[in-house]
This record gives structure tokens, sequence and C-alpha cells, in this order.
């Protein structure tokens, strides 16, 4: 453990979520550099593919086959770039391969619409799909794979490991690659507050990614970037910010990389490095988190008005995905509440997401906004139902103080503020010194 | 599916599986930036039109930054604020190499425009004009270009790279495509699975003239050449020698040249035949519209070379070609609508003849008189279908306004070569060719016309035709000026559209060709059908009934208006209840009117038959109360049609209006249904009429027992559809 401020990682869920695991492409760049560099040759060839596969699914209708991996390719691309347009594509692929041919005699076609169902958030949807797929192909690894995403993401823990616990044994069985896997299961241990565990399966995550030479680029920076959000939840901030770098020299403009580097660097203090990073990255991806945390750095910077663009571009971004009807509530609500405005407004759009998704990030975010709106049982409630597992997160225990403090209970305070402290003590740039305030009061 | 072949799919399914995308890798609206470069290739320049469309997202924050005072507005000082420094990155971030040499851009024109993008929320367009000049070739006349555009590189979005060829050059193996795909970053196609575009560099090969043996020539995206056809009479200018032959056959050439172009489309050979067939041309009268067409194409060119030589940094020669076909289109579409107001009412003038002749010795030997009207057997039209120098005078200007491009080419290259007289030599002898054409055409009409006399008694119809061919001379008027609108970059139909419309791939324009086809075949249901044929009984000869059905169509098309506007204004439907009535309403309509034939034939209403003789000719006038309206067509069809329209609201032309999102479309919609409903009873009442019009006169049994047989078919009809109504629908229930 280095000597140095630790910061918690702010919402690890949301962003060990993010297990992109298929082919990518990258280059090879410092991180920090922007000088023009022609595309590499892997880019190029995944480009070639897609259109060669386009230009055959024109001609003909009916080649499921292409189809699936159009819909493939264009999720890989939707992980890489986080644009909308190919996750669009690839959903009108997967129907268009499903209605060539049936899910009967297309596992393929299924597999490709659960994995754009998970992207899209339709986690009952995606479920039911993998479900369906662990009928029709048994003996494979991947449906339980699907499954356990899905309900690990509605929050049915249990039936999710149970998925992952089957998932293992067919990869053993059949002496699958254990990447996908060892990711899973280093996630649901780190639910479980099993720190260590976790550590242990990212670890070999990452080393079964680097051991093949198939694997893609974007994989291995998203094995890094995954190690470097646990590290940033254990404080670990040296070792969280040497993968992040590696991820961003393995796929450089990796955004989630950039993102996270951004702030590791607010964390150890560095608030002009942090503010370079999320601008580097929301110009990438204008994530509402990211926007949102460089708005709280520019105002840490005393750049009001920058500050105040931001705020009102999470704004835009907030009308914009209405129209789209995305569900993007989870983390605009949760800007909202940390920013203290539309309390009622947020914390609608949380419990109305509550509703389907009841993984333990909505119920922490449904506490908060219910704080925030002044409903204090509600959050008692819901965020004793956020610390079922026993997470390790300082968020997480923050909030959980937050609402002790507003139901009085002044032990039970001091006692979960404490403990996210202890962990990070500059888990977030502004709500890191509140908590230590409300500590002290 | 083969268990190998499961086995692959289900490998690849696996190797393509990811965990789970994460939730702050995506629903975020749009955040790209998409660009657009057309480079246009000519011998000593190379101009780009580069054009950037920001999606949501990076507008609200460009437009922040840009708006400098805060009132949330751009105003131009801020635009061009904004452009300045954006065009100015946009050119750094392009390298344009020809043959390894770097050459530098020069901002031409510049906009910003707002666009409404999703939600009404901004989104901007920043369009700029681009140009460099090729720097002076060395031995080979082969050109190399390349072209990469490093701007925005990390940020995503639709890359696109057009080249294009100018007058006389030849692009070959070229990595970019000939065509674009999005208009310019207007339309995005959404129906084709396809990524977007990313294409961020090019490079390609050019020279003058046609394209050496053995290269692969530019292509659209859709495959097919780029390349233009080799311009000959371009050619022509850049012959090496010039010894009196080859001049001599040069000139025959270029002659040869301008009728070949005459006879391609344009040029207004259908505006003069219509014009001549329609009045009483003579050769004279071709040989000067011939000699207008010359001098002023002559003139045109001439014109349009001094001004790329020495006005062009005022008047781009290119934006002059729209405008000059705008002018040309309007000078037709005036012409033609003058002349078909002169001509209609000469026709409807001259038309009605009353019983009873009389010669008035003393009147001009083609007037007489019948039944105190005062009239000729001329045409009718024809004392005012005289040909007026000026028409022609207008019609000749109309068609020379328009250089073609290839003598433009041979203008300049004639003074870039220093062939002066040569090159204009050949513009003459080219618009010498192109006149001899256009009036060998006219001369033609001309005879063809006078050799057609029209056939004894085919009444009205023929009469109609100097008016039908001046509509057809607006029609081409109408069709020139919208082209030349588009060319200018006013889109008529987008006036009609909402942006979302802009971008979709159902153009208004088949839309509206739907509804004139539905409109066509709608005229001809079986009840209209009933109706229409009791009227037609009671007129005489093709132009009226012809007229009879065209009343129809205009109420039927008026209460389709009325209840299509009421449909989208207030939103109300139309139950099946209503629906009901009014088709009950029509059933009893036919009833009525099926009813009312038969009763008038009972009365007695026959044909009365004058005959007399005058000018040396008998002829009969068929005469009789029924008869005798003339083209007084009375209110009757009119009636008719509306009540059929009301009760026609509820079909399938709602029903696609519910799919039009913009009312102005949605009336366009009704009234080119309307339209084509008044065309389509038009012809089934004329065909209807045909067999009372030639049992008219002869066959009185006969024609009465047509008649008849409309009336009962009518009643019938009525009856048959009371019927079902009453017990078949849920009107009464």
């Amino acid at each position: 453990m280095d000597g140095r401020a630790r910061a918690s990682a702010p919402r690890l869920g949301l962003l060990l979520g993010f297990l992109s695991l298929a082919a990518g492409a990258c280059g090879d760049r410092g991180p920090g550099e922007r000088e023009a560099t022609p595309a590499p040759p892997a880019a190029n060839a995944d480009e070639a593919a897609i259109r060669y596969l386009e230009s055959r699914v024109r001609q003909d209708t009916g080649n499921f086959v292409a189809y699936d991996k159009l819909a493939g390719y264009y999720l890989q691309r939707m992980r890489e770039n986080g644009s909308l347009t190919y996750l669009d594509l690839a959903e009108r692929a997967a129907h268009a391969s499903l209605a060539a041919l049936p899910a009967e005699g297309n596992p393929g076609g299924l597999a490709m619409l659960a994995q754009v169902e998970l992207a899209m958030h339709d986690f009952t949807g995606a479920r039911n799909h993998g479900a369906r797929l662990t009928e029709l192909e048994p003996g494979t690894s991947y449906p339980y794979q699907i499954l356990g995403d899905a309900l690990l993401e509605l929050g049915d823990y249990g039936r999710a490991a149970a998925a992952y616990r089957r998932m293992e044994r067919l990869v053993e069985r059949r002496g699958e690659s254990r990447l996908n896997l060892e990711t899973r299961l280093g996630r649901l241990a780190f639910l479980h507050g099993q720190t260590d565990a976790a550590e242990r399966h990212l670890s070999a995550a990452l080393a079964s990614a680097l051991d093949r030479d198939s694997t893609p680029r974007e994989t291995i920076a998203c094995c890094h970037w995954q190690l470097g959000e646990l590290y940033f939840a254990l404080g670990h901030y040296a070792a969280a910010e040497t993968h992040y770098r590696e991820a961003l020299v393995t796929f450089p403009d990796y955004f989630r990389a950039l993102g996270a580097l951004a702030r590791v660097r607010a964390a150890q203090g560095d608030v002009r490095g942090a503010i370079a990073a999320y601008e580097r990255a929301t110009r990438l991806v204008p994530d509402p988190t990211y926007v949102g945390a460089l708005g709280d750095l520019y105002r840490i910077a005393g750049r009001e008005s920058d500050a105040r663009a931001q705020y009102d571009l999470v704004e835009h971004i907030r009308t914009l995905s209405a129209l789209a009807g995305t569900v993007y509530d989870r983390q605009l609500a949760s800007f909202y509440a940390d920013h203290d405005i539309e309390a009622e407004m947020a914390y609608a759009a949380a419990a109305k997401a509550y509703v389907v998704r009841r993984d333990i990030y909505g119920a922490d975010t449904l506490a908060w906004t219910a704080l925030k709106a002044g409903r204090v049982e509600e959050a008692q409630a819901a965020i004793g139902q956020a610390l079922r597992l026993g997470t390790s997160d300082a968020r997480l225990l923050y909030h959980a103080g937050m609402v002790a403090r507003a139901a009085g209970d002044q032990a039970r305070k001091r006692e979960l503020l404490g403990r996210a402290l202890a962990l990070s003590p500059a888990f977030d740039p502004v709500h890191a010194p509140l908590a230590r305030e409300a500590v002290e009061e | 599916m083969t268990s190998p072949r499961r086995a692959a799919v289900r490998l690849f399914a696996v190797a393509l599986l990811a965990g789970v995308p994460g939730a702050t890798a995506h629903p975020l609206g749009n955040f790209t930036i998409n660009h657009y470069a057309r480079v246009e290739v000519d011998a000593e320049r190379l101009r780009v039109r580069y054009v950037i469309d920001l999606a949501e997202i990076p507008t609200f924050q460009e437009i922040r930054r840009a708006d400098a005072d805060g009132d949330g507005s751009l105003s131009a000082a801020e635009r061009d604020a904004y452009l300045e420094p954006v065009v100015a990155a946009t050119i750094q971030g392009i390298d344009l190499g020809v043959d390894g040499i770097r050459v530098a851009l020069a901002p031409g024109t510049k906009t910003l425009t707002v666009v409404p993008g999703a939600g009404g929320l901004p989104t901007l367009r920043v369009v700029a004009d681009l140009a460099a000049a090729v720097p002076g070739g060395g031995s080979s006349p082969r050109r190399h270009v390349r072209f990469v555009d490093a701007n925005d590189r990390d940020r995503i979005g639709w890359r696109e790279l057009v080249v294009v060829p100018g007058a006389g050059i030849a692009i070959f193996d070229s990595s970019a495509f000939g065509s674009g795909l999005t208009d310019e970053l207007k339309a995005y196609p959404t129906e084709l699975l396809m990524a977007p575009l990313n294409e961020r560099s090019a490079e390609w090969s050019f020279t003058l003239g046609a394209a050496p043996a053995g290269t692969t020539p530019l292509r659209t995206r859709d495959g097919r050449a780029a390349t233009p056809a080799r311009d000959r009479l371009a050619e022509l200018i850049v012959l090496p020698e010039l010894t009196l032959p080859i001049v001599l056959a040069a000139l025959l050439i270029a002659a040869a040249l301008g009728a070949l172009h005459a006879l391609s489309p344009g040029h207004g050979k259908t505006i003069v035949g219509a014009y001549l067939v329609g009045s009483r041309g003579t050769a004279r009268h071709a040989v000067f519209l011939g000699a207008t067409v010359t001098v002023t194409h002559t003139l045109g060119v001439f014109g349009l070379g001094l001004v790329t030589l020495f006005a062009s940094h005022y008047i781009r020669p290119e934006r002059l070609f729209p405008i000059l076909s705008l002018i040309s289109g309007g000078v037709v579409l005036v012409l033609g609508l003058s002349l078909f107001g002169q001509r209609l009412r000469a026709v409807l003038g001259a038309a009605g003849d009353d019983p009873g002749h009389e010669h008035d010795p003393d009147a001009a030997p083609e007037l007489h008189a019948h039944g105190g009207h005062w009239h000729s057997h001329l045409p009718p039209g024809g004392e005012a279908a005289r040909v007026s120098w000026r028409s022609l005078l207008a019609l000749g200007i109309s068609g020379g306004l328009l250089p073609c491009p290839s003598a433009l080419v041979v203008l300049l290259g004639a003074i870039a070569l220093r062939r002066i007289g040569f090159g204009l030599l050949l513009i003459v002898a080219f618009s010498i060719g192109l006149a001899a054409a256009l009036t060998a055409v006219g001369l033609a009409f001309v005879y063809a016309g006078s050799l057609l006399k029209p056939p004894a008694g085919a009444g009205r119809l023929w009469r109609v035709l100097p008016a039908a061919s001046a509509l057809v001379i607006a029609c081409v008027g109408v069709v020139l000026t919208l082209a030349a609108l588009r060319e200018n970059g006013v889109d008529p139909f987008a006036l009609l559209s909402t942006p979302a419309e802009r971008t979709s791939t159902v153009s208004t324009a088949s839309l509206l060709a739907l509804g004139l086809v539905l409109g066509l075949r709608h005229a001809l249901d079986a009840d209209h059908l009933a109706a229409m044929s009791t009227l037609v009984g009671q007129q005489e000869g093709l132009l009226g009934s012809s007229l009879l059905g065209a009343l129809w169509g205009v109420g039927h098309t008026l209460s389709l208006l009325v209840a299509g506007m009421v449909v989208m204004a207030l939103h109300v439907q139309i139950g099946p209840r209503l629906e009901l009535a009014l088709e009950l309403g029509v059933a009893v309509m036919l009833i009525l009117l099926g009813a009312n034939a038969i009763r008038e034939l009972r009365r007695g209403a026959h044909v009365h038959l004058h005959v007399h003789r005058h000018g040396g000719g008998t002829h009969l006038h068929r005469a009789g109360p029924t008869v005798h309206r003339g083209l007084r067509l009375g209110a009757r069809p009119l009636a008719v049609g509306i009540v059929h329209g009301l009760a026609g609201s509820s079909a399938l032309m709602l029903l696609v209006l519910s799919t039009i999102p913009a009312p102005l479309i949605g009336l366009a919609y009704i009234a080119t249904f309307g339209l084509g409903s008044i065309a389509g009873m038009l012809g089934l009442s004329a065909l209807l009429s045909l067999p009372i019009h030639f049992t008219a006169v002869r066959f009185r049994r006969a024609n009465l027992a047509v008649r008849a047989l409309a009336g009962v078919f009518s009643l019938s009809c009525g009856m048959v559809m009371a019927f079902e109504i009453a017990f078949g629908g849920s009107l009464f229930r």
C-alpha cells in the first residue's frame, strides 16, 4: 500500500461492468502523446472485413453467417469507440440474422442478439435469450457467460454465481481460454468484498490475455484497465496508474483508460493532469461521468465558467438521451444527486431504473437520490440492500454514512465514513472532503 | 445446419463474445463530427468543397464557444469569427500534394448553418470552398495527386471523400470514388447495413483528354465509370497542326457535333415542335427560329467566355449556368402559360354551336353565324394562334441561352493556345450546326402539320390541340424551371418536407408520384363508372364528355382536400359509421342518377338533327334540349364528384396520409391524387362517351339503348350498394 492519498473507486461496478474482451485493434504510442499516426494494420483488416461482409449481405440477405459476423464486428467497434451508431448496426444485423434463420438453427444469431441486449441494458431480454441459448447449445460455456452477466446486472447474484460456476466447469472440461471466466469471477469476488480473490482472478485474466498472440489489443487493454480499477478501489494509486498507462500503450485513445487515468491523477492531487486527461476522454466519448468530473475539477481549479459549460453539457446529454429513449438514468441520476440539483427528478429516474435492474449499484443510486430528495427511510432501506454483499467500495460506504447521518445515527455514520476514508481517502475530489467534514462534525 | 458449420459459427460466436459491455460505453446521443471533401480536378486548379457536420453534442460545445455575447444565437459576426479559425485549422489539417509537391489551399466562401437535429436540438454545418493551384507540370501530361485529411483524427465520425473531374479531364487509378453517398452530408443512408464511411485519404492520377490505355478509370460508388464521355469538340481546338484542309474538316466536324448536340435532350426541340404544331407556322418561321438560336448561342458562349476571363473574381462562371438555366426555364414557362391562356380562351369561346345558320355575305368569308353567334371554322384559337415573331424570338432565345460547356471549353482553350480565330470559327460552326438541326425539326413539324388536316366530324377534341400544345410547352417550362431551381440549390420539394424527412430515403417526389397513380386508378371504381355513364350520355362530343369527367375529378378532389385538411388539422378520425353513412349517400345518388337518366329517355329526349349547308358543305348538328348546352356543363358532375369524394375519404388515401408527417406534403399528396383522379376520369368519360357519340348521329335507337343501359347500370349499382350497407354494414345495428 503506498503512502500517498488513496482515492476510492467511484462506482467500480460502473466500470467493472464493461469487460469488453473481444477482438480489438490498436497501435503503439506512448500515453499522452498526440501526434498523428496512420491507422494500424489491425484496424484496416477489421475495416476491410466489415466492408466485405456488408457487400455480401447486400447481395444475399439470407446470409445469416455474415450477419452474425457483422454483428460481432459492430459490437467490437462500439466497445472501442463508444458510438451508438455501431450498437444500432449490431442490433439490426442480429435481427437480420435471426430473420434469415430463426434461433433454433442459428444460435450464433441469438448470441449476438443477447450481446446487443446486454449493451443496450435490456438485461431481462439478455437473460431470457441466454437461458434459451443454454438449451440450444448445451455443453457450451458461452451461454452461461451471457446468462451470468445478465443476472449479475439484474441483481440476482446467487443465480449469477451459479451460472458462472457452470461456465467454469464447462471451460475447464473443454479446455477453453479462461480469460472471460476470470474477469467475471474477479468481478463477482469484488462485489462480495473478497478483494484478494478479485486481484487473483483479474491478474489471471490479464496473464491469459497476454499469453496468446491472437488476443486482440483492446482486450488486453481492457484487462489492464480492470486491474487498474481494482487497485484504485483499494487505494493503490501507483499500481492503478501503471495499469491505466499500460492500457493506453496497448490501445491508444482507449477512452475508459483515459477517464480512469484522469481520476487517478485527481486522486493523487494532480489537478492539471487530471483535467488534461478528462478533456481528452470527453473529446472521445462525452460520458456524463467524465464530463461531470471535469466540471468538478474545473471548479476546484477556479475555472467557474468552464465548469458551468460542463454541467450544461450534462444537461444537454440528458435531453438527448431522453429523446433517444436510452437507458442512461443511473449515471445521470448520480450526477444530479452528487451536485444537489434536480433531486426529485433524479430520484424518480433511479426508482424507475431500480424496478428492473436491482443490483447493488442500482440500490445505491436509489439510496443516494432518495437521500437528496429528503426521503430518508427509503434511503435507509435502499442502502441496506446496496451493502448486502459486503462490497468494499468507498463510495458505497460514503453514501451509507451520509444516510446514517441523515437518520441521526452518529455512531453508524462515523463507522461507515471512517471505513470509506480508510479504504481510500480521496475517492472523489468533491465528496471525500465532504465525508471528512461529516466525520468531524 | 450441418454440424461442422454449427461448430464453426459457435466458435466464432465464442471468439467474439465479449463480457458485459459497459454502461458508460453508450446511450449518449450523437457525438460525432462528420467530414466530407469533394475534390474537383481541373487542369490548373484543384477545388475542394469541404463540409463538416457536427452532431448535437459537439454543436452544443461549439455554439457555446462561438456565442461570444451569450445571447443563445449566433450573429453573422459571431459566425465569421468562429469560421475563420476553424477553416484555417481545417486547411492545416489537409495534406494535398501534386506529384509529391505540397500545394497550399486557399479559402474561398465559407458558411455556417445551424440545422435542427434530434428533437429540434441544433446541429452545425460548416461548408468551405477551398482552392489550390496545380503547379506547372513536367514533361509528363499525367499528374498524380495525394489527399490526406488529418482533421479530427481521434474523433469518430463519417468520413467521405469524392473526386470529380472537371471539363476535359480524365481521372484514373483512383482510390477514391467519383460519387458521394450522402449528398454532402445532408442525408445519411439508413436502410443499408453499413458502418460509417471512414475515407480519410486518397490518391489518383489525372490528365487532360482521354485516360491512357491500361489504367482503371474513376468509378462511382455503384461501380459505373465516372469519367465523362470524351469531349470531342474540345479535342478539336487542341489539334496539333492547322492546315487549311484540316481547318475546313474541323469546321465541318464542329457543325456536325452541333447538330448532334441539338438532337440530344434539351435545347427545346419539344418546345419548337409544340409551338409550330399548334400554330400555322411556315418555313420562314422555322428558319427564323433557327437563326435566333444560332445567334443567341454564339453570343452566349462569347459572353460566358469574357466573364470567365475577365470577371472571374466577381462572377464565377459556374454560378452563371444555373442562373441561365433558370431564366431559360422561366421564359419557356411564361411563354407556354400565355399561349395556353390565349388559345384556351379561343377554344371555349368558339365552342357551342347553336342551331340555325345564317350567312352574312358582307362579313369575312370564314365568318358566319349560327343562331346569332358569329364564328369561323378555323381551328379554335386559330386566329389567336397566328405565329407572332415575338414568341418565336422568345423561344429562340430560350433555346440558345444556355451555352454548351464544350463550346466554352473550346473558347477558353482557343485563347490559351492563341488560336482565337480558329476557336471563334469553331464555335460559330457549332452554333450553325445546332441551329440547322433545330430548324430542320421545326420544318418537319410545319410540314407535318400542314399534311394532317383535322378529319371531318372529329369535333372539338381536334380544336383543343393548339391549347394542348401550349400546355405541353408550359409543362416543359415547369420541368426546366424546377430543375434549374435545384441547380441553384433551392430544392422546391425540400420546402415541403420536415428536416427528418430530408434524411429519409422515400422522396417526396416518389410519394407524390404514387398519389398520381393511385388517383388514376381510383377513378376507375365501379360506382364512379356508373355515375359518369349516366352523365356523359347527355353531352355531345368527346370534349364535352372529357370535361365532364374533369369536373367530376375537381369536385372529388375538393372534398378530399377539405376532408384531408379537417383530418390533419383537427386530428379527427372518420369513424366506421360515418363512413358507411357516406357510402349510403353515394348509393342513393347513384339510384337517383339512374332513375333520372331513364326518366329523361322516356320523356322523349331524342336527338334532333339539323341539316344545313353553307360554305359548300353539308353537315349535321345535333340539337335538342338535353344536348345544346354546349360547354355549359352544369353543376351536376361537380356535385357528383363531391359526393364521391366524401365517401371515398376514408379509403386508401387517408391511410397513406396518416404516414405523412408534414401537413403540407399531405395536402400536396391529396392534390396529386386528385390530379390523377381528374386525369383518369377525363379519359374514362371520354371512353364512355364514345359509344354514345358514335351512335348519336346515325343510330338513334342504339343511342337510346346505350343511354338506357347506363341508367339501369347506375340504378342497380346503387341499389346493390344500398342493400349491402343497410344489411351488411353495421349502420343500423
